[in-house]
């Protein structure tokens, strides 16, 4: 069995926190509350034959990547990014700030995701998978839509 | 004095964890949390799952700030040694980053708000705008046939007609030119909505243009078997400063509501004026009607969308934006017997001395039999308007047209050819017409280099005016236009004397 750390980053209000409990806890709170520093939590997850812990690191939200104190992305294996497809300012600066996490981070996988699909109007994803096709995943931590997808991903990146 | 060393700000507990070289808790002064000797660091929380990889054979100390576990917030070092042994520092912060927590909170809900707010207010600029360019396109494209049917109904009230046809050419030129009006009515409300108001400010007698309204009206209302009834005060002054138009805008349009809602015989209206200070006068318009008008009326000059205006009302709602762009109010008072009452109050600056008004143009254009035709070059690539100018400049005998529809056939004839006029409109095959003139003047000769070019467009604010004149052309067409409108403007810019 193996451990793997997995940091979430990106702007505030996106929903990190609550794609992480959606996804560790499965449940999902309408409440907005700001994280300060740091949250770590864990999964197991089995990718084929492989048993694997995601050590998922909640950092707290900010506009600047380069804000996020650097000993909590120390050791990192894969980093999510997460914007808000509502709020075009959390993903105006992606390929900057993706360009910062491979320059410091080497090839570490970056995934990036819009999240709150649940906020579109029936029919409208798919248009709008297009208009943010510099995303690799749509998602809704309220509703859950592809958010195992997105881990089980990310795992299959970290053990390939 | 001593500190109160109860202020947890200043009293921060902090707990020693020494580790063993195999990542086990060798030993812990549990100051905070109660860890058991023994235990691999690993099974303590998922946090120290990725402590451990700090520990390398090598020494190090790092700092990690505000890591949140077990419901409290901790300043953590983590002190590394060659031997793989180290040692790990907790400090309690957790009050702390309480407040701190509840200042981010409040920061970060405005900051959203905020983004959230500006996002929906550009969607409604956005909205806003491509109303006002649907409006444009939507007049773009009716004014070329009505380009067609103003000028050739006025071509053919020209000719010989019986009186039938008399009638009916007349019925359609007066339809066409009430098109024209709402056409007109729609773009100047987008306009005025859109905080783009143009106001002139000429010198013009008020005087004739009261007997000029009153004249209209007079036989206007005598069809009905109405009277119209005007009274002018002695005091009003006889020349004003300001834009004729709109005046006469304001005064009809009154007028015009008072014969939609009359149920008496009689329209009267009253002008005066309330004072004269800082050489301008504020006037009064007051027109008396039998008949109430609707409840809402008064209040249309509220409604700030388009949408929600209803087409009686589109007149209205102009006045009101004209009557605010003069400084002045409207209002609309029920008088005892059902009578109803229209007030305006505006102010206008008035000429101190004696002024001499400049001759007025006569509309229709005057009759030319040439010697020399005159070879015009039209460029324009719809098929309607083009027809229109053809046919127009073709009914006069005076003009050997070509029609060019596409902007590379038209520079080759350009520098080919010797034209005397160029006519172009606003844009052909997506080339616009101010981009166009730079190419024909880029390129011009000694023979095509003063050629007068006119442009016949639908924009035609004084910004888009000054672009045209700026960029090259004589002058600009307003489309639609009329047979007259057409011909005065190419005769003023022809040199005669050389066709003649």
């Amino acid at each position: 069995m193996t451990s793997k750390k997995i940091v979430i980053v990106g702007s505030f209000g996106v929903g990190k926190t609550s794609l992480i409990r959606r996804f560790v806890d499965e449940t999902f709170s309408e409440d907005y509350k700001v994280t300060i520093g740091v949250h770590i939590l864990k999964k197991t997850v089995e990718i084929q034959d492989d048993i694997i812990n995601l050590i998922i690191w909640d950092t707290e939200g900010t506009d600047d990547i380069e804000e996020i104190r650097k000993a909590y992305l120390l050791g990192t294996h894969g980093f999510i990014y997460v914007t808000d497809i509502t709020r075009p300012k959390t993903y105006e600066n992606l390929q900057a700030h993706k360009t910062y996490l491979s320059n410091e981070f080497g090839n570490v996988p970056i995934i990036t995701v819009g999240n709150k699909t649940d906020l579109l109007a029936k029919g409208s994803i798919a248009q709008k998978k297009e208009e943010l096709d510099f995303l690799d995943l749509l998602i809704s931590a309220k509703e859950g839509n592809n958010v195992q997808r997105l881990f089980e991903r990310m795992a299959k990146m970290l053990i390939s | 004095m001593i500190s109160d060393n109860t202020n947890t700000d200043f009293v921060v507990k902090v707990q020693f964890i020494a580790i063993d070289d195999q990542g086990r808790i060798k030993k812990s002064d549990q100051n905070l949390i109660n860890f058991k000797e023994g235990t691999l660091l690993i099974d303590v929380h998922p946090f120290f799952e990725s402590v451990v990889t700090f520990f390398d054979f090598k020494s190090d100390h790092i700092k990690l700030d505000c890591v949140n576990m077990f419901d409290h917030s901790y300043d953590i070092e983590v002190i590394t040694h060659k031997d793989n042994t180290g040692v790990i520092i907790l400090r309690d912060r957790t009050d702390f980053y309480n407040r701190i927590q509840k200042i981010a909170q409040k920061r970060n809900e405005s900051l959203i708000f905020n983004e959230v707010l500006e996002l929906k207010n550009n969607m409604l600029h956005e909205k806003e705008a491509f109303k006002t360019k649907f409006i444009q396109n939507f007049a773009h494209e009716v004014r070329s046939p009505l380009t067609l049917i103003s000028a050739f109904s006025s071509l053919l009230l020209k000719g010989e007609l019986n009186l039938d046809q008399t009638k009916l050419v007349e019925a359609v030129n007066e339809q066409s030119d009430k098109l024209r009006k709402l056409m007109d009515d729609i773009i100047e409300l987008s306009q005025l909505k859109k905080g783009k108001p143009e106001i002139t400010n000429a010198p013009f007698s008020f005087i004739k243009l009261i007997e000029s309204i009153h004249l209209n009206f007079s036989s206007k209302i005598s069809i009905s078997s109405n009277i119209f009834e005007m009274s002018v005060s002695p005091d009003v002054p006889e020349f004003l400063i300001g834009d004729k138009r709109r005046i006469e805008q304001i005064i009809s349009n009154l007028i015009e509501n008072a014969l939609l809602y009359n149920s008496g015989n009689k329209i009267r209206l009253d002008i005066s004026e309330n004072n004269r200070r800082a050489g301008k006068s504020s006037l009064r318009f007051v027109v008396h009607h039998e008949g109430s008008v609707p409840e809402d009326l008064e209040n249309r000059h509220l409604v700030k969308d388009i949408e929600k205006i209803e087409p009686e009302g589109l007149s209205f709602s102009i006045v009101r934006e004209l009557v605010d762009l003069m400084d002045g109010n409207i209002s609309i008072k029920k008088i005892d017997n059902n009578n109803t009452q229209q007030i305006i109050n505006i102010r206008v600056s008035f000429p101190l001395h004696h002024i001499e008004l400049p001759v007025k143009e006569t509309n229709t254009a005057q009759q030319y039999n040439f010697t020399d035709k005159v070879k015009v070059l039209i460029a324009d690539q719809n098929s309607t308007t083009q027809f229109t100018a053809l046919k127009v400049l073709v009914s006069t005998g005076n003009f050997d047209t070509v029609v060019y529809k596409d902007p590379r056939e038209l520079l080759e004839a350009v520098e080919k050819y010797e034209y005397d006029l160029i006519l172009i409109s606003s844009s052909i095959s997506q080339i616009d017409a101010v981009e166009l003139i730079g190419i024909i003047k880029e390129f011009a000769n000694d023979k095509n280099k003063s050629i007068p070019i006119i442009a016949l467009t639908v924009r035609t604010s004084k910004e888009d005016i000054a672009t045209y004149r700026k960029a090259g052309f004589k002058d600009v067409v307003k489309k639609p236009y009329t047979d007259d409108e057409l011909l005065n403007t190419i005769y003023k810019r022809l040199n005669l004397k050389k066709f003649l």
